[in-house]
Parts: C-alpha cells; sequence; structure tokens
C-alpha cells in the first residue's frame, strides 16, 4: 500500500508541460515583413496625429469693416488671428523667399 | 503822400497776409507714416516655424522669456518700421481717411498691418528690458500706448477693438516696468503723463459707438433688407471696464 502510495505521489509530482511550436517555414518568412508593416502602421499613424494637430489656416477674409466687426462681436476670441493673417496677405513683402521678386527673376 | 502811405501800408498787410498763409503748413498726418511702417514691416514667420502670434505675444507680454536666437533677427527685420512709428505716435493728428460712406464695405485693412506693428513693438520692449534697458522699453511700450489712441482715433467698434488688442500689451509692460528699481522717478512721472492722458476707459467708446450706429445707418441705406442690431452695450460696457482697470494698475504702479 505504501508503496503505491509512494507510486501515486511521485505521478503527481508531474506537470503538463505546453509542447514546443511546430517549426513554421512560412511564418518564419512572414516575420521580418510583419514588424516592417507594424512600423509603417506606427509611423502613419503619427503621422495623421501630427497632419491633424497641425494650426488651421483660416479662410481668406476680406479686411472690411462689415465683415471684421461682424467677427469682432460674433467670434471675439478670432479676432486677433485673423488680423494677423490678412495683415500677411496686405502688403505683401515681395522680396521675401518664394515672393513676386523671386518668382520673376526664373522667368 | 497820405494817400500813398496808405496805399502802401495796405500793400504791406496783404503781401503779410499772403506770406502767413503759405507758411502755415498742414499738421503731419501720422497716418501716412504708419502707411509708410506698414510697407516696409515684415511679418513675422506664421505658426510653421514654431513662432506663433500667441507665443509673440507672450514674449511681448513678458510670461514668456526673450530668445534672441529666436526673435533677434524679427526685430531687426523690423527696425526701420518700428522707427517710423515710434517717430510717429509723436505727430498730433492721425487721420486715416476711412470712407464710412461704403458701408459695411469700408477697407479697413491698416487694422491688420497695426496689429501686427503693434505686437512688433512689444516684442521689441521685451527684447530691451531681456537686456536690463528698462528705461528704453518704457519709451518703447509708451509709443505702443500712443498708437492705440492713433489706431482707434475716429474709429467705429472695430477700430477700438483692434487697437484694445495692441494698448492691453503695453499697459502691464509698464505695470512690470513700474516696479523695476533702474525706472527712476523722472521715468514714473513720463509714464503717469502719457497714460494719464489717455480716456478712462482707454478709448472714448461713446463715441466709437454713436460712429456703429452711423455706420449701421448708412449700412442699411445701403441694403434695406439688412437686419443687423446694434453692438450689445453690455459687452463694451465689460470690455471698457477691463481697460478702466490695466489703465489704473498703470498709474498706481507708476505712482509708488
Amino acid at each position: 500500500m505504501n508503496q503505491r502510495d509512494d507510486i501515486e505521489a511521485r505521478l503527481r509530482e508531474f506537470r503538463p508541460r505546453r509542447p514546443a511550436m511546430i517549426p513554421d517555414e512560412r511564418l518564419q518568412l512572414l516575420r521580418g515583413p510583419i514588424w516592417i508593416a507594424v512600423a509603417a502602421a506606427i509611423a502613419a499613424s503619427m503621422l495623421i496625429v501630427a497632419w491633424l494637430r497641425r494650426p488651421s489656416t483660416p479662410e481668406p477674409v476680406a479686411p472690411t469693416l462689415g465683415t471684421l466687426t461682424a467677427i469682432a462681436l460674433e467670434r471675439p476670441d478670432d479676432l486677433d488671428a485673423v488680423l494677423t493673417t490678412i495683415s500677411r496677405t496686405s502688403l505683401p513683402d515681395v522680396t521675401r523667399p518664394g515672393g513676386a521678386l523671386q518668382s520673376l527673376s526664373k522667368l | 503822400m497820405k494817400r500813398v502811405l496808405e496805399v502802401l501800408t495796405t500793400c504791406a498787410v496783404a503781401v503779410c497776409l499772403l506770406a502767413s498763409r503759405g507758411d502755415a503748413q498742414p499738421a503731419t498726418n501720422a497716418a501716412l507714416r504708419y502707411w509708410m511702417a506698414f510697407a516696409l514691416m515684415k511679418d513675422p514667420p506664421d505658426g510653421r516655424s514654431g513662432i506663433t502670434a500667441e507665443f509673440l505675444d507672450r514674449v511681448g507680454a513678458g510670461t514668456a522669456a526673450w530668445d534672441e536666437t529666436q526673435l533677434g533677427s524679427i526685430v531687426d527685420d523690423n527696425r526701420e518700421a518700428l522707427m517710423i512709428m515710434w517717430r510717429a505716435t509723436k505727430l498730433p493728428v492721425c487721420d486715416w481717411g476711412l470712407e464710412y460712406e461704403l458701408g459695411p464695405q469700408t477697407p479697413i485693412a491698416h487694422l491688420a498691418k497695426a496689429r501686427v506693428l503693434a505686437r512688433l513693438n512689444a516684442v521689441a520692449g521685451a527684447r530691451l528690458a531681456s537686456r536690463g534697458e528698462w528705461g528704453r522699453a518704457v519709451d518703447v511700450w509708451l509709443a505702443g500706448v500712443r498708437f492705440s489712441q492713433h489706431v482707434a482715433n475716429g474709429g467705429t467698434l472695430i477700430s477700438l477693438l483692434s487697437a484694445r488688442l495692441s494698448l492691453s500689451p503695453s499697459l502691464k509692460s509698464l505695470v512690470r516696468a513700474a516696479s523695476q528699481s533702474s525706472v527712476d522717478a523722472g521715468r514714473r512721472q513720463q509714464i503717469a503723463a502719457v497714460v494719464g492722458a489717455i480716456p478712462d476707459a482707454g478709448f472714448d467708446w461713446a463715441d466709437a459707438m454713436r460712429r456703429e450706429a452711423d455706420a449701421l445707418a448708412i449700412a442699411k441705406r445701403l441694403n434695406p433688407g439688412l437686419n443687423a442690431p446694434m453692438p450689445s452695450q453690455a459687452a463694451v460696457d465689460r470690455t471698457a471696464n477691463e481697460v478702466r482697470a490695466e489703465r489704473r494698475a498703470v498709474l498706481d504702479a507708476a505712482a509708488k
């Protein structure tokens, strides 16, 4: 009886073990491209986030009494940005890089 | 003989009157000088270069540190425009010659240019302050105060609201300057004199509202179907009170 218990106790010491994976050559071949695809997906998502977060360019606004007064009264927080944008497009510096003189010099 | 003397005297008086009429030059219009400054002004780069208008405003207000590498060239590139502006602010007359008879189509592009020039002025003052040249910085900010008065001159509400965007940073910077030990009593008196000379609420808001009503009447005459109400008096009063407090803060700081 003791011997039998002893055997059972020894048997209980055995634990199931996960078998090793069956080598799959196709999976091994895919390992490289999978990581490249993952990296590309991360880069693409970062680009999309950066694009979404970029400051939006306000639509051109006519620098007239009616338009600017309406903005000042209805969207006062936007007035400063609108004035700044209008300033860039009125009396533009023709000598700046990409300005009119640079374009004309290429003709 | 007496007759000849009378004729000669009359002729002499007439010549003197004509000569005095020729000598009387009309006062130089500061608005023309400002347009010259606008033409020479180089707008700071847009946000893509990392220098946003908000960042420049923070630097101008002293809430962001001066960065010579990033901002030095912006002030240097606009030195001539700023110097024209500083001189023009000392002129007594500023008439923008706005065509209010055009109603809502009245061009007011000068307000956009003026806003940017005022921002550059505030940044130029911050640069001087960062070098410890508080006296010169005070001169720049006082020019900013006078400039805001010229921008608002004869304008409707939009002129005052955009001029206010230029006035407030100058007033806040002057409060900081007044707390500096290097700003002497003479300079404090100068601050008190310039800021004390502007209206209690910064501008004549009541006059601007009258012009606003006139502009609205013209707009309705040009377009009878127009349904545009007058701006809220409560909102205007709120803004006026904010500017009043900013002006009071400068006077209090200068008096200490």
